[in-house]
Parts: C-alpha cells; structure tokens; sequence
C-alpha cells in the first residue's frame, strides 16, 4: 500500500496518489462555493413553502388533497394579466399542483411588449393569484420579501455578482455567476469521480461509522455521506452540468448554428431545446384570444395521470398567438412533453412527446426532471431535502477532514502553518457560520418594518451580513471554540424562529397544526428538527474544545493514520 | 403502504448484508460469522433488496419507483451504519483493534 | 517511509524541496490549466465527432448535438483526470490538446449536413 509501482508515472509517482491529490484540492479550492449550492439547493427545493411562510399575509391552506379547478385558475389569471398588459408577447403562468409544492397560488409572469425606438419597455408584469379565491394576490397586503425564490436563484446565481458576460475572440462566455457555478459543478464531477476511483475500501466500510478517532471519524463521515447517497450524488452534479450545457460547452452548438445575431434561435429553440416548435412570429394583426378552458380539457385527456401546471401563452391578442400546455406528473417526463394550440381557434397545432427519437436527450430530459424533482410526491420531497442536507455535510466533513488530517500531522512543537489556520477557521465560519445567516434570513423576515424600503433585498442582505460577522467572529476565536460557540448560536437562532413566529404573526404552530395546514406547520417543526441537532453538535463541539482546553497534549500524538 | 414495506425490506437487506462483514458480525453476535452464515446472510440480503425494489417498481412504475428504492437505500444504510455504531459500541478497527467500552469518549 | 513521503497532504512542510519550489507550483499550474483547458479541447473535439457522426443522414440535427454536448462531460472528467496523472505534465497537454483538436476538425470537416 503506498508502495512506488513499478512503472510509476503521475504527478506524485502512482495513480492513487494523483488521484487522490486531485480530489482533495478540487473539493478545499470550491468547497465554500459547494456548500453554498447544495444548502441553497436543498432550501431552494421547497422554495413555495418557504415562500408561503414568509407571507404569513396570505393566511392558512388546508386543501393539499382535493385539486384545483385548473381551467378556473387559468381563465382568471390570463384575465388578470391581460388587464394588466394588454399585449404581452410572453405569458408564463405556473399552476399548483396538488400535494406536491405546497402552494396555494397561481404564479404569473408576463414580458412587456418591445418599445419604441429609444423608449425603455414597460415593466413586466409579475402577480400570484390566489387559487381558492381566484384573485390576484394584492401586493400592498402582503409584505414584500424575496421568498424561498431567492434562496432557489442563489443556488445557480449566488448573490451580488453581475449578471453579465464577457465576450473573448467573438464567443460570449456565460455570465459570470453561471460561470463560477458552472466550474463548481465541473469540480464536483471530479471530485466524485476521483473519489470513487481512490476509495479503496468502498464496500468493506460501507457501513463504518469509528466516532472519537479524529481524522477516522472525519474520514468515515465523510464516506458514508458520499457514498450512501452515491446515486443522487451522481445524478444531481451530471443533470446540474447539462442544465447550462450549452452555456459550458458551446462548440458544437456554434458549430451547427453559428454564433451571436446569426443565430436562428427560434430553430435552436424547437430543434435543440425542442421548446416552443410551434411558436410563430406575431402578425401584427389583433384577434381575440379563444377561451383556455378548452384547450386545457384537451390537454387533460392527453396527460391523464398528471395535473396541468406550465401554461405559455406566446403573442396574446395576436392572430398567431399559440399556448403550449405542459403537464407534470409523477413520471420523469414532466418538464419535456408539451401540447400547443392555436389561441385563436383553440386547435391543437401539435404535441412534443417525451424526445422518441433522441435517447440521449431523453436521459437528458429524466436527468433534469430527476435534478428539478418537481414530480416528487411529498414523501419523496423529503427525502430530497434530506439528501440534499447530506450533500451539503458531505463538503462539510470533506472540508473539515482536510483540516483535521493536516493538524494530527503535525508534531507537539510545531505551530500549524498560514494554510492550515485558515482553513480551519474559516470551515467554522463557512459551515455553521452560512446556517446561522439561513436562520437570520427568516429572524429578518419576521423583523424588519412591514413598509419598509427594499425590504426583501434587506432581508438578504442580513443573511449575508450575519455569514460575514459569523467569519469574522471564526478568524477571532480559537478554532475549538469557534465550532462550540457557532452550533450553540446555531441551535438558539433556529430554536427560537417558530418563538418569533408565534410573537410576530397568527401562523405559529398551535394555529397550523390545529387547522390542519401541514406545510406551515413542517417549517416551524423543521426548525425545531435542525435546532435540535444543531444543540447536538454544540455538546460534541463544547466537550472537544474542553478536552483540548485541559492541557492535553497536540491532536498529533493521538491517533496517527497512516497515509491512506 | 409502499414505503413502509419497501422500508423495512430494505432495511432488513442491508442489515443482513451488514452483518455478513465479520467486522459488523462480531460486535453485534458476538463470534465470527462462518462461511456458511455469511452465504445465507448474503443471499437473504440481496433477496430482500430485490424484493424491495420489486414492490417499489410493481406499486409506482418503473422510473418513480426506481427512485423511491434509491432514497430507501440512501436512508437505510445511513440507520444501519449509525445503529451499528451507536448500537452495539465501537465498530472493530481496521487492524483488528477494539476500543472498549472504558476508552471510548 | 515510501507511503508518507507520496502522499503530499502527509509531507512535512519543513525540508522537503518537492513541497514549495516554484518548480513544484508551476507544474501544478501547468496541469491544473491543461485539466481545464485541454480537458475542454478534447471534450469538444468529442462532442463534435459524435454529434457530426450521429448527424449523418438525418433530419434533425438536435439529437445529434445534444448527445455529443451530454457525452462530452465525461471525457472532460476523465481528461482533468489524466492531466494529472501523465507522467510529464507536457505530455498531459499533448494527449489532451492534440486528439481534442484532431477530432474538432474531423468533425467539422464532417459537418452537420445542415
């Protein structure tokens, strides 16, 4: 083991060794980024719950069985929106779905139609219509706040970086947060990879678990987390690659459909994307939009084990306005079957069934679906969020490992080098110090003023300035006593959200589990959940800082690993 | 309901396949499994593993059900490993030490 | 000794020169760029002869650079993968750069007949 093979290549003289080496550095170099995805990730993934939490306003729901009158709430919100913007080119209208995204409203953005020369175009317009009472909810009422919305766009676009791109030797690179995303994922496919192919033992420790042995239980936690959910682990970093696979890898597409204003996007669209096949560019003549109920009826006999939940209503008020309606159900292929009308006369133009003639793409298509996981019912829904968590200590443990195997190197006399410190202290402000910003992010949605003046962008900007005082307290404290301090602060600050709940609004617990409204209730009790194991972590993190703090000797005599 | 059903079998898969490693086998029965024991504690796992997936598949069609079974499996092995540990006391270690109980922090 | 001394995490950070020469940390960039960039080429020089191949006597090209990109991420990997693992770091380059760009112009030659 460890011994120079024969033919020995490689950066350090054997492939395990390279190997290795990469995985370590691929995983510390981004792991800040990483940790970041998978726990905006797996919060993103309840986005509407979350949501729905954070506008107390809009009361409690009891109906998560019975479906909606899906044509009802379509017929309504295109009333509303056309009201609102006569001629939009563009109407997406999101629809809930029964039991599977906790919503009780109908979301509905449409595009301003392009100005005039030199004018800026009209604002879109973006609304929630409520589904039991079928109007729209009015902003006023409600309080402004990003939502669980802006935690799900943080997991692709971070927060606070432009949105642009730079354009070098004519090819225009993908904005810059989709580009660091972007690295990050690729970073991840290797880490995996390379993680796969150096564990050695990946079967005998399959289910070892040697807590007390320092960098071993490090290493342990680390392999359970990553090779227990080694499917999803696979799945959510190859479907997250693909999702701006056109974005990464260019050429091809370049290649087949030239680049900047030559393309035909409309075709790279219907024949690439296969979104939007039967679109056509508006006439400029006006004709009255035929009733959607119709059309939605077809669309329920065609999908008839799922419920109706993407409609696009392209060139409204238009005579060759056309919808597509999508279904979603609990197969894979939601997201990727469409049927498309006429929306003048309400005839079926045509449909595009799950890619029959494209199996790579239909891997594609399942992997993105598997990826969004919106055809989850609500057991499996927790189970994505629990598995996303383990994503999320799977970087943390790897992160912490490399600190901890690093320190149990050095001898009793030897301080720990610039590197080693701060790594070590940043994983604390890093790890506990992004959940404590999590639960601050919801402490300032219950805090700050209702009518106050960019509200919503002040509730993100507490999460992220509580991340950055979490680090700043982490580079002050000695490491043992960061990690104790941050998992206690973290289990007062999610401890008490349902207490500021209860003290803020009348959706507390006792009002949701007594009316019944599940999803409200399985907030405040998650919160509870992860207090709870946070306060664990505390007791862990607080015995090791005082066993350390009693003149122990270094870490480094204990239990020394050879390598591995 | 399925998941329950599919739960407990692959639950009790991975158990069985758990103990057919003498290195969960000792802690939990006591003695080294003979040949014969980890044969038939292999065989059984995988059958209930099979048959776990089976039902998954046969209740919520193929691509679903595959699914399901994936996140079973992902929960499973994460109880078994922390029932092991938390359970019976320390996992034996890769050189054959134990740490008993008395050095166990 | 052997193991420790491979092992890079392991070596003490005093006295050994293979740990903080330049030398070291330009092979370091050299390989590190070439996993990305060369991975890069190669991964499209993949993505375009599969897609250009499949597009062959076909009538929608979409499938066709739709499983050339999908594809192409695995040989991104295993590109990275091999950067480190060439026994000369000019030679990762070269089996990266050199195929990825053979391949790229084996399939635009091809074309998408589109």
């Amino acid at each position: 083991m460890g011994q120079v093979s024969k033919d020995a290549g490689g950066f350090h003289g054997a492939f395990r060794q390279s190997i290795s080496w990469m995985h370590t550095w691929v995983g510390l170099v981004l792991g800040v980024v990483l940790y970041f995805m998978f726990v905006t990730g797996t919060t993103g993934y309840a986005q509407h719950e979350i949501t729905r939490w954070m506008k107390p306003e809009l009361g409690l729901q009891t109906n998560f069985e019975t479906p909606h009158d899906t044509a009802a709430m379509a017929e309504a919100a295109l009333a509303t929106t056309l009201a609102n913007l006569p001629s939009a080119p563009l109407i997406y209208l999101t629809l809930p779905v029964t039991g599977r995204d906790g919503t009780g409203y109908v979301n509905i953005y449409a595009d301003s139609p392009p100005a005039p020369e030199g004018q800026e175009p009209a604002e879109a317009y973006e609304a929630q219509l409520s589904a039991t009472t079928l109007q729209p909810i009015d902003p006023a009422e409600v309080r402004e706040t990003g939502g669980g919305q802006v935690l799900y766009t943080m997991h692709y676009n971070l927060h606070y970086i432009p949105f642009e791109s730079l354009t070098l030797f004519g090819f225009t690179l993908p904005a810059w947060p989709t580009l660091i995303v972007g690295i990050a994922t690729m970073f991840m496919l290797v880490a995996i990879i390379t993680g796969i192919v150096v564990h050695k033992k990946i079967f005998a420790d399959l289910f070892t678990f040697r807590p007390g042995k320092g960098q071993r239980s490090w290493l342990d936690a680390h392999n359970l987390s990553s090779v227990l959910a080694l499917p999803f682990m696979i799945m959510i970093t190859y479907s997250g690659l693909i999702m701006y696979t056109y974005d990464y890898m260019p050429t091809v597409k370049a290649a087949a459909y030239g680049v900047g204003d030559a393309v035909d996007t409309a075709r790279v669209d219907c024949e690439l994307h296969e979104y939007g096949c039967f679109k056509r560019a508006p006439t400029g003549e006006r004709a009255a939009l035929a009733p959607l109920s119709p059309m939605i009826a077809r669309a329920e006999v065609a999908y008839p084990d799922a419920e109706i939940k993407w409609i696009d209503i392209f060139n409204a008020g238009d005579t060759a306005a056309t919808v597509d309606i999508w279904p979603s159900g609990g197969d894979l292929s939601g997201g990727s079957t469409f049927i498309s009308f006429d929306a003048v006369t309400g005839e079926v133009l045509g449909t595009k069934g799950a890619r029959q003639d494209n199996p790579v793409g239909r891997v594609g298509d399942v992997l993105l679906a598997l990826h969004e996981g919106n055809y989850a019912g609500p057991m499996l829904r927790w189970m994505y969020l629990l598995t996303g968590a383990v994503g999320a200590a799977m970087v943390a443990t790897g992160l912490v490992l490399w600190s901890t195997k690093r320190r149990q190197k050095l001898k009793a006399t030897e301080r720990a080098d610039l590197g080693l410190a701060f790594v070590e202290r940043t994983n604390v402000g890093i790890i506990a110090g992004l959940l404590i910003a999590l639960a601050s992010y919801f402490w300032a949605n219950r805090l700050l003023p209702v009518g106050m003046e960019g509200r919503a962008d002040w509730e993100v900007n507490v999460m992220f300035l509580t991340w950055g005082a979490m680090l700043t307290h982490a580079a002050l404290r000695p490491a043992r006593k960061a990690w104790a301090e941050q998992w206690l602060l973290a289990a007062l600050a999610f401890g008490l959200i349902p207490v500021v709940n209860a003290v803020t609004t009348d959706i507390h617990l006792g009002a949701t589990l007594a009316a019944g409204d599940w999803v409200l209730a399985s907030f405040d009790l998650s919160m509870l959940g992860l207090a709870a194991f946070f306060a664990l972590a505390a007791r862990k993190a607080a015995s090791r800082a005082d066993r350390s703090a009693s003149s122990q000797p270094s870490a480094a005599t204990s239990v020394m690993e050879p390598a591995e | 309901m399925i998941w329950i059903v599919s739960g407990l079998l692959t639950l009790a898969g991975l158990s069985a396949l758990a103990l057919s490693q003498s290195k969960h086998h000792k802690p939990v029965m006591g003695t080294l499994p003979t040949i014969r024991r980890v044969r038939s504690l292999r065989v059984g796992g995988w059958l209930a593993l099979a048959l776990a997936a089976g039902f998954c598949v046969q209740v919520l069609g193929a691509g679903y059900g595959l699914v399901v079974q994936t996140a079973l499996l992902n929960a499973a092995g994460v109880a078994v490993a922390l029932i092991l540990t938390y359970g019976f006391g320390q996992v034996q270690g890769g050189r054959g030490q134990t740490r008993s109980a008395a050095n166990r922090r | 000794m052997t193991e420790v001394a491979l092992d890079i995490a392991a070596l003490p950070r005093s006295g050994k020169t293979l740990v903080r020469t330049s030398g070291y940390r330009l092979e370091v960039l050299s390989r590190s760029l070439a996993a990305i960039v060369g991975g890069f080429i190669l991964a499209s020089g993949v993505a375009m002869i599969i897609a250009a191949l499949l597009a062959q006597g076909v009538q929608a090209r979409g499938p066709a650079i739709a499983s050339g990109t999908l594809v192409s991420w695995l040989f991104w990997t295993g590109g990275a993968m091999w950067a480190f693992y060439a026994r000369r770091h000019w030679a990762a380059w070269g089996w990266l750069v050199v195929p990825g760009s053979a391949l790229w112009a084996a399939g635009h030659v091809i074309g998408f007949g589109g």
